[in-house]
Parts: C-alpha cells; structure tokens; sequence
C-alpha cells in the first residue's frame, strides 16, 4: 500500500465522524467527496478572502462539501462551472439570472443544477470566460497542498482541461476545501499531473501554500486510465480541439 | 446470455432513448430506476386514482421517475415514506409541514429528501401506522405484474420489511410506474422473495395486473444471501429479532 492510500484510509476513519452521507453513497468515501461538519466557517473563511470577492468567474467541483460554496457564489452574483459527477455529461454553467430567488440552496444540488444551469462546451467557455477562482475538496491534502482526491484524478484532468483552452494559468488560484482532520503531514513530491493548491481552507483555518506546483501540460493523454477518453465528453471535445489547431497542446 | 437477460437488454437499450441519466450513475441501470418522458403524466394517473386521493400514508420508492409523485404527495397533504436509497440507512419520512411552500419539487429529489425529511429506523416505522398505498418503478415488469429480474429488487425487500411489521396486508394496493417500453409481455414467475403489483401505469394508460401470484407474507431468509442481508441494516434487524 502506497504512502497516499494509507493516508487516506487514516484520514477517512476521522473523517467517518464528522462527514455528512451522500444520498446514494452513503459513507462510502470512495465513491464521493462529503460535506462535514464546519462547512459552513469554512465557507465563510473563504468566502472572506480578496480571491473570492474579486472572482467574477468560479470553477467549482460538485463535491458534497462546496454545496454552501456554490449557493453562495449565486447569491455573490457569480457565475460558477461546476462539473458533473465523473465529468461524464462534462460541465454546468450556472449564473445567478438561473435560479429563482430563495431556491439557491437548492439549485446547486447534483439532483437540481443540471435543470437549473446548462452544459456549456470547452469551446464556449474558451470564448465566454476566464476562470478567476477554482474551489475543490479532497480527501486528504497535505500542507504543502499536494491532495489525494478518492483516487480517480477528477480534479486534475479538469485543470489540466481548462489550463489548455487557455481559460487558466499558472498563476489562477486554486484552493483545496477540507475538515481539520483530512490536512496531514505527509510530505510528498508531486507528480507531474498533481495540481498543488495555493491555499488550504478549513473550518478553523487558512493555510498559505509557497510557490504551489501548477501542471502546464495540457492532459497527458497517454497517462488516462482506460475508459476515461470514453466516459468524458469534454476530453473527446478536447481532442477535436487539438486536431484542429484550437487548443494549444503540451507546454 | 439467457432470455431474461436478453428481454432487460432489449427494453434498457430502448429505454435509454427515453430516459434521463441520473445525477451519479448516469446511464447504469443496474443502479437505479431513470426517470423517463411522460413520468409526469403517470403522476397525474395515480393523483386522480380513488386510492390515491383517500389515502393518507403512501409509501413512495426512491426511483427517479417518482420524484413528481413524491413531490405532489407533498402537495397533496399526504404523510410520504420513502426508503433510503438501497435501504442503507432506513426509511424517511416526510411530511407537508417538513417543507416550506414552494420547495416541494426539491425536497422530492433524494439530495432534497436528505436535506429535508426525518429518518425512521426500524423501531420507529415499527410504531407508525399502517400504509394505504404503495408506489414503485421498476425496471423491467410484465402485464401480470410481476418484476422481470433474477433477483429480489429493493422493493419486494421494502415490501417484506412492511409485511413482516404489519404495515401493509395482501390487499393493500400496490401501483408500478414504468415508461411503456418497460412493460413486456413476458411469462416469469416471480422469484421467491419476489413480490407482484396490483396495478402498471404508464404514460399512456393504466393496466391491472392479470397474474394471480400472491404477494409474500413472510421473509425467508433461506432465500437472502448474507451479504444483503448485512448491508441492510433493516433486514439485519429483523433476523436478530428472530
């Protein structure tokens, strides 16, 4: 067992006692990344900081714990991207016009924002947007800000995506959103893929991130699981992109 | 690949063509029962049934093709009881004044119902009272009634735990909601946990079961492998108390 897998094991019995269940997955940590107990400071932690206020555009993970975070991006009058579960209908515009006033908390469910938003291609959001702010959970991330999602890499192939449609930079703020209990002090080296988060926000605190490690490579196709180029649209989309010489490819 | 097989093959493939992804298992309909075009007009079928209308508690399954019915039970005043998706943790209850005017669509949802609805566990169900009308979907059923599956769905355990507390009797009225192209024409005998509908609904019409199976009385657990057994805390339950 890896250092990453016997961490996450570790982390997930804590977290057992503070995480919310999914409404199909239960406590099953490997299918999902869940709402915790303290979600609610933590939002308000980063809703507080200058990256936020200032972002006009914000891509959001559909993880469980941001539900907060995306009822209150579109009462901020933000626009977010949010990706469907498994990238596997790829990715929800929402924009605050959307959603009825007083329904919010709803409209940011799985079961709701893909009624109340729409799929918006990698072509338009290239044409339509800059991405000022990206927000993602984790199962565990260490405080030098190198995460273990559940394990499947979700999160940085939708960097990576948006990294060459040109809609992120390097210097985009990324910020990991997680219990007290799911920072560790492992220290481990990136990989190349690894998107490393500037700042660390949890119910109690904001940890900074030195110098974080930002992949400019574009998706690694040779590094995809099999099934992936299958299941997720976007990456299909990506490739025509390519083919056609309107998305830049490695470096 | 037997016939069975063939037959579920055959309708999910056209199913899919009328069916909505659901928000995690997309198109997997091992995992869950879609919602699909014209589930509203099944809806309105049932709402305007006598045994609806008269009906105070309604047990509604959490397939999404029932997210509307749910949703108008609510409207409609009715005490809701629907199980957690696979039975893991319980059953919910949900009822009018849970949800503030307007929210109802939402709460109907299974993210809603976490949101909103109150958990029942084993004891609790136990004390309610009795049930004046099931309703579930299903994901391949014949004109007879009877679910075309090789194994127990999760709603004849639903329907077992009910029997085996006393909520539900022979005669209480169980209502199947599907797509038309979910209904078949094909003999099965329904497996031995297996449980039967009284009547189908579909988006275009209503149909009494023609079989004359029985709905179980009583669990056998010869017939349960261990292993659902254990991931239902319900059915785990039941067995301790013998």
């Amino acid at each position: 067992m890896t250092d990453r897998t016997r961490t996450r094991q570790q982390v997930w019995s804590e977290l057992r006692a503070v995480a919310k269940p999914d409404s199909r997955f239960h406590f099953d940590f490997g299918e999902y990344i869940p709402d915790f107990e303290g979600s609610e400071a933590a939002t308000e932690r980063l809703t507080a900081m200058d990256l936020y206020k200032d972002a006009q555009v914000l891509f959001i993970t559909p993880d469980n714990c941001l539900e907060r975070l995306r009822t209150q991006t579109v009462r901020d009058g933000k626009v977010q991207i949010v990706s469907t579960y498994g990238i596997r209908r790829g990715l929800v515009e929402l924009r605050p016009e959307d959603v009825p006033p007083g329904l919010e908390r709803f409209a940011v469910l799985l079961d709701v924002i893909e009624d109340m938003g729409r799929y918006i291609s990698l072509a338009e959001l290239a044409q339509r947007y800059r991405v000022d702010l990206l927000v993602t959970g984790a199962s565990a991330v260490s405080r030098a800000g190198v995460r273990f999602g559940k394990g499947h890499g979700f999160f940085d192939l939708e960097w990576a995506m948006l990294y060459q449609i040109g809609v992120v930079d390097a210097e985009t703020p990324v910020v990991a959103f997680v219990h007290d209990c799911q920072v560790v002090d492992l220290d481990l080296e990136p990989r190349p893929f690894d998107t490393v988060c500037d700042w660390i926000v949890t119910p109690t605190r904001l940890i900074q991130v030195q110098n974080p490690h930002k992949p400019v490579s574009g998706v690694l196709w040779d590094m995809l699981k099999p099934g992936m180029l299958e299941d997720i649209p976007p990456l299909r989309e990506l490739q025509e992109l390519e083919a056609s010489g309107l998305a830049g490819t490695k470096g | 690949m037997n016939e069975m097989q063939t037959v579920r093959r055959r309708v999910w493939q056209e199913l899919q063509r009328h069916a909505r992804p659901d928000s995690r298992y997309h198109w997997d309909f091992t995992a869950f029962i879609p919602d699909f075009e014209g589930s509203q007009r099944c809806t309105e079928t049932v709402a305007a049934m006598e045994l609806y209308q008269r009906a105070q508690r309604v047990f509604v399954t959490p397939d999404n093709n029932l997210a509307s019915l749910r949703a108008r039970c609510l409207l409609d005043a009715k005490t809701l009881i629907v199980p957690t998706y696979a039975i893991r943790r319980g059953f919910w209850l949900l009822e009018r004044q849970d949800v503030p005017q307007g929210q109802e669509a939402f709460a109907a949802t299974l993210d809603g119902l976490e949101v909103f609805a109150t958990p029942l566990d084993l004891d609790r169900l136990a004390s309610g009272d009795h049930l004046d009308l099931l309703v579930t979907g299903a994901s391949v059923i014949n004109s007879e009634g009877v679910r075309i599956s090789p194994t127990p769905s999760y709603f004849d355990l639903e329907w077992l735990i009910l029997r085996t507390l006393g909520l539900v009797e022979q005669d209480t009225p169980v209502v199947a909601c599907v797509h038309d192209c979910q209904l078949v024409d094909w003999p099965c005998e329904p497996h031995p946990l297996g449980s039967v509908v009284d009547l189908i609904v579909t988006p275009t019409g209503a149909y009494e079961a023609t079989g004359e199976h029985p709905k179980p009385a009583a669990i056998r657990w010869e017939h349960l492998p261990w292993q659902v057994v254990a991931e239902i805390p319900m059915l785990r339950r039941l067995y301790e108390r013998g």
